[in-house]
């Protein structure tokens, strides 16, 4: 027997937090039960961020265009999804809805992906001169949504429930958790330091975002020694296992790897052509020490 | 369409990415379809790596009859039908002084 409309709203109900949206769903289970959630909320605070259920003019139309209007403003929206659910459960009673009825699929809330795009822009903005280059800011933008993409599969990793992960599937892009990597993460967090883990699939998700068709095993060597300070003595089982994470992070939906891409190109002005953009060696510019420091970083953000 | 001819030089739409596969094969990934992209390999792999908006397709039919010692009316015949093929899928575009991806 799965969960019940009214057990989800009990849940969300019996857990506050000082920092928590009581409108936003599981907002404040998960800033007391997961440390990635919570991280990325305290951060985004510290960075006179706020959360506001007043809309850009067109962000419910197509939210991946407001990214810059995001930052500019310093203002995450969101929307109330809790009354909504909660006036369905009222109207229902003494009927308790099954969680998993179709007729309960409402939008999700992407304020924990906006709020990884702000840190992220956060820290990428000191690295990157003011004067990019199409490629150094294709480059940024693709390192930030490979962070991005890390954190919500660190954000999974973390969760120890299966109200969680609902809770954390109604507060992302997320919209299934049978991914692939999650079991694999879990393992290599057990054995592995999780800062260089974590730079491990940013580094994979920055692979897929560059459109990278396999992982080649000269990769999986540039990944590894760009990641981990001790890999001399890596065993082979925990190498297929990286191996097998980086490739699965290569099946992120394939229409999200080009036409988010392609959209955002022409938003920011972008004019070389795209292969170009693409053929960028961002292994080899990480081989460079000094250019590891915003890797380890973006780490800090997620992993305090 | 113009018809092709050995003397045109053609460009690769900006708009796509080709990548190399382990096998050699090559992918022509086109953005924003579902799973719109298509594999080359062999003889037309090596006439679209060379595709580069500076030579003409004779040079092209050269260089690879050259290369991979093969009949050189064989390969003008098949650079042709390619060429031909990548036009209609708007993925080359002759280039002449009004240029659509400029």
């Amino acid at each position: 027997m799965g969960l019940t409309l009214t057990e989800v709203l009990k849940v969300h109900d019996s857990q506050s937090h000082p920092n928590a949206l009581a409108d936003n769903l599981g907002d404040g289970y998960l800033l007391k039960n997961n440390a990635i959630y919570r991280n990325i909320r305290n951060l985004t605070l510290k960075l006179n961020f706020k959360f506001s259920k007043k809309r850009f003019k067109h962000y419910d139309v197509h939210p991946q265009s407001h990214l810059e209007d995001i930052l500019k403003e310093k203002t995450i929206p969101y929307l109330d999804n809790v009354t909504p659910l909660k006036k369905i459960q009222h109207k229902c009673s003494p009927r308790d809805i099954p969680w998993a009825h179709q007729g309960l699929d409402l939008r999700s809330n992407f304020l924990f992906h906006e709020a990884c795009h702000a840190v992220a822009d956060s820290v990428t903005k000191k690295h990157f001169p003011n004067s990019q280059t199409d490629i150094q800011k294709v480059f940024r933008g693709f390192l930030e949504e490979s962070y991005v993409n890390a954190v919500k599969d660190f954000l999974l990793a973390y969760s120890d429930s299966k109200i969680q992960d609902e809770f954390i599937l109604r507060n992302s892009y997320i919209t299934d958790k049978s991914s692939y990597q999650i079991p694999v993460l879990k393992n290599l967090l057990k054995t592995l330091d999780q800062y260089e883990v974590f730079i491990f699939l940013t580094l994979s998700f920055l692979c897929s975002n560059y459109l990278f068709l396999e992982i080649t095993d000269d990769q999986l060597t540039q990944l590894i020694d760009i990641s981990f300070s001790k890999k001399s003595n890596m065993r082979p089982q925990i190498k297929r296992s990286l191996k097998a994470m980086a490739e699965s992070t290569l099946d992120l939906y394939w229409v999200f790897r080009t036409s988010t891409p392609d959209i955002y190109f022409h938003l920011i002005g972008i004019k070389t052509p795209y292969q170009e953009l693409y053929d960028f060696d961002f292994l080899n510019y990480f081989k460079d020490p000094k250019h590891q420091v915003i890797l380890r970083e973006l780490a800090n953000t997620v992993l305090k | 369409m113009a018809t092709s001819t050995l003397k045109n030089v053609y460009q690769k739409n900006p708009y796509l990415v080709t990548r190399k596969k382990q096998d050699g094969t090559l992918r022509i990934i086109t953005f924003g379809q579902a799973e719109a992209h298509f594999e080359l390999e062999g003889g037309v792999a090596e006439i679209w790596n060379r595709i580069d908006g500076k030579k003409p397709l004779a040079d092209i039919c050269h260089e690879i009859s050259q290369d991979f010692k093969l009949n050189p009316v064989q390969v003008k015949k098949e650079t042709l039908k390619f060429v031909k093929q990548l036009n209609e899928l708007n993925f080359i575009h002759p280039k002449t002084s009004c240029d659509k991806w400029d």
